[in-house]
């Protein structure tokens, strides 16, 4: 074998027992390709670090721009929306960009969701590898925005002196616990999107729309309807946003929001896994 | 040991655009001319599944085994289903119905060209398709000298992919795919837009590749590649194997019956464009 020595056992790496895996329930299936998608955290990983690279290839500031973009609007909103409400400037300011950080999080996957697997269709044509992997390398993609995005808030935190108290740390937990209910929206609207192309238009409409109905340019307390605001407690895109922007701005989100979102991480992922077992298998053909 | 068994293995794509009632005609046409050379289009066969949608038949019934040794060329014309195999035995796609039961780690060597990122260098696309192709970054560090070697790029290597030309990607690809060692290997056009020269070293390559690997499955229209490196084939006609056997004898079938007929002639040189994107 003379320098080949040794690769072997390197080879098990990457198509382990297929054997194993062709004889296996669609059940077995979908959770190997979830659990061994996640294990392949490096290969998603740098696969989400190199669509950033590749989207401000040849670009002066590189992926600053979302920084900077992000900064611009953020400021000219805040100052416009403080006068049309009008809110102090030093309350909406911070109160308008921790709500728009975590809804660019939200609506940048979902955005994106429908296409995760119909761009990676070479991949899943030609390499036998979890589908699960594209997933997570999309929302990591998103997370890696989330986080030039983030600059712009703490540029906020410190201008416009926004409270820093032990409550603020919750945020991270509470991005985490986002990201588990994003990913399996991701996985749903993939699966969906991969063979309804409709899905894609659709999303951007509701989006669109979600973004003046959720409470993110204007806060919960101004409604004329203070006592019962179901429209906007029934929004699950509201608790999504507020359990990350409560802690953003030194304050503990409510009860009635952390426990929507527990229940979305958990049945959201039930429903999906269902799905997946049901219709992994079609997505080669529907690519 | 290695080993393939496939059993009444069908694949059927269905095709959702719309096309339903322009190709209500033709179905027509087509189930009533469908004889095993007599077909006058290629391709697999179009019908409809038990929902109604229309369905590209594939496979049909692919009954396979495959032992330690054998070294299969795949035959057959544009769309006879090849590809499609290919993708079954690779667990790429699960088949709509009947088993599939593969023994030992595989390899493909499936369109690496398209698995590039235009924008990377030719060196960092070797840990990016490595990397997707599910080759660890210590094994690529390694055989790095190798594939820049084996390439022969030289500067061009440290250029994006996107300055390459059809030739210059295939042969890095080829490089990158070789570099592991599987147990079965799968192999489809790889070589489509190489040289002379670089046809000639990709065989000696691959040659040397399956000394170790133990089985190797290959598609191709080019001959000189499957003499270099087949000692079976299996002949494709409509997604329905036709025959099994020693290459030459297969060859010879497959050739009488369509290789050299005015009609399968342009398919062929169709073909070898194809393999050249």
């Amino acid at each position: 074998m003379g320098t080949r020595g040794g690769i072997r056992d390197v080879d098990a790496v990457l198509s382990a027992n297929i054997e194993d895996a062709a004889t296996k329930s669609a059940a077995w299936r979908a959770r190997y390709d979830l659990t061994e998608g996640l294990k392949r955290w490096s290969v998603w990983s740098s696969l989400a670090w190199h669509d950033i690279r590749i989207r401000y290839t040849r670009t002066m500031l590189g992926p600053l721009w979302i920084t900077v973009s992000m900064a611009v609007f953020v400021f000219a909103m805040g100052f416009v929306f403080s006068r049309i409400l009008n809110s102090e400037i030093h309350e909406y300011v911070p109160f308008f960009t921790a709500g728009f950080l975590v809804w660019g999080l939200i609506s940048g996957i979902l955005n994106e969701a429908s296409n995760t697997f119909s761009q990676a269709s070479t991949i899943i044509l030609s390499v036998s590898a979890p589908y699960s992997m594209h997933v997570y390398r999309a929302v990591l993609r998103q997370l890696i925005i989330f986080g030039h995005n983030a600059l712009v808030f703490i540029g906020v935190v410190v201008v416009f002196g926004v409270p820093v108290t032990p409550a603020t740390l919750l945020f991270l937990p509470a991005l985490a616990l986002i990201c588990v209910v994003l990913a399996w929206m991701n996985l749903v609207v993939a699966l969906v999107g991969c063979r309804f192309r409709d899905l894609q238009p659709i999303i951007t409409a509701v989006l669109q729309l979600l973004f003046f109905v959720t409470p993110l340019m204007w806060e919960r307390g101004l409604l004329a309807d203070k006592a019962h605001p179901l429209w906007v407690d029934a929004n699950p895109f509201y608790h999504l946003v507020d359990i990350v922007r409560a802690p953003l701005l030194g304050k503990v989100p409510s009860l009635v929001t952390v426990a929507s979102v527990l229940v979305m991480a958990v049945a959201g992922w039930y429903l999906s896994y269902i799905l997946y077992v049901r219709f992994r298998r079609r997505v080669p053909y529907w690519l | 040991m290695s080993h393939i068994s496939l059993d009444r293995v069908s694949v059927e794509i269905p095709i959702y655009s719309g096309i339903d009632r322009s190709l209500k005609f033709s179905l027509f046409r087509s189930a009533a001319g469908a004889t095993m050379f007599g077909a006058r289009s290629a391709g697999g066969t179009i019908g409809r599944d038990r929902h109604n949608r229309i369905v590209v038949r594939a496979l049909d019934n692919v009954t396979l085994d495959i032992h330690d040794g054998d070294r299969v060329a795949l035959i057959g014309r544009n769309g006879a289903g090849k590809s499609t195999l290919l993708r079954v035995l690779a667990d790429v796609m699960e088949p709509i119905s009947g088993t599939v039961r593969i023994a030992g780690r595989t390899s493909t060597l499936f369109n690496l060209a398209g698995l590039m990122d235009p924008e990377l260098s030719g060196h960092d696309n070797v840990y990016y398709a490595g990397g997707l192709i599910g080759i660890p970054r210590v094994r690529l560090r390694q055989v790095m000298p190798e594939i820049a070697e084996f390439a022969e790029l030289g500067d061009f290597l440290h250029m994006p992919v996107r300055t390459y030309s059809d030739g210059m990607k295939v042969r890095l690809g080829f490089a990158i795919a070789t570099s592991i060692e599987p147990d079965i290997l799968l192999m489809d056009e790889v070589i489509g837009a190489g040289d002379a020269h670089f046809v000639a070293k990709a065989i000696s390559r691959a040659q040397e590749l399956y000394q170790r690997s133990s089985i190797l499955v290959v598609a191709s229209h080019a001959p000189e590649l499957l003499h270099g490196l087949c000692n079976k084939a299996v002949l494709l006609e409509r997604g329905k194997v036709v025959m099994t056997g020693g290459l030459d004898e297969v060859g010879r079938v497959y050739n009488e019956n369509a290789w050299t007929t005015a009609e399968a002639a342009p398919a062929a040189a169709a073909d070898a464009e194809k393999a050249a994107v």
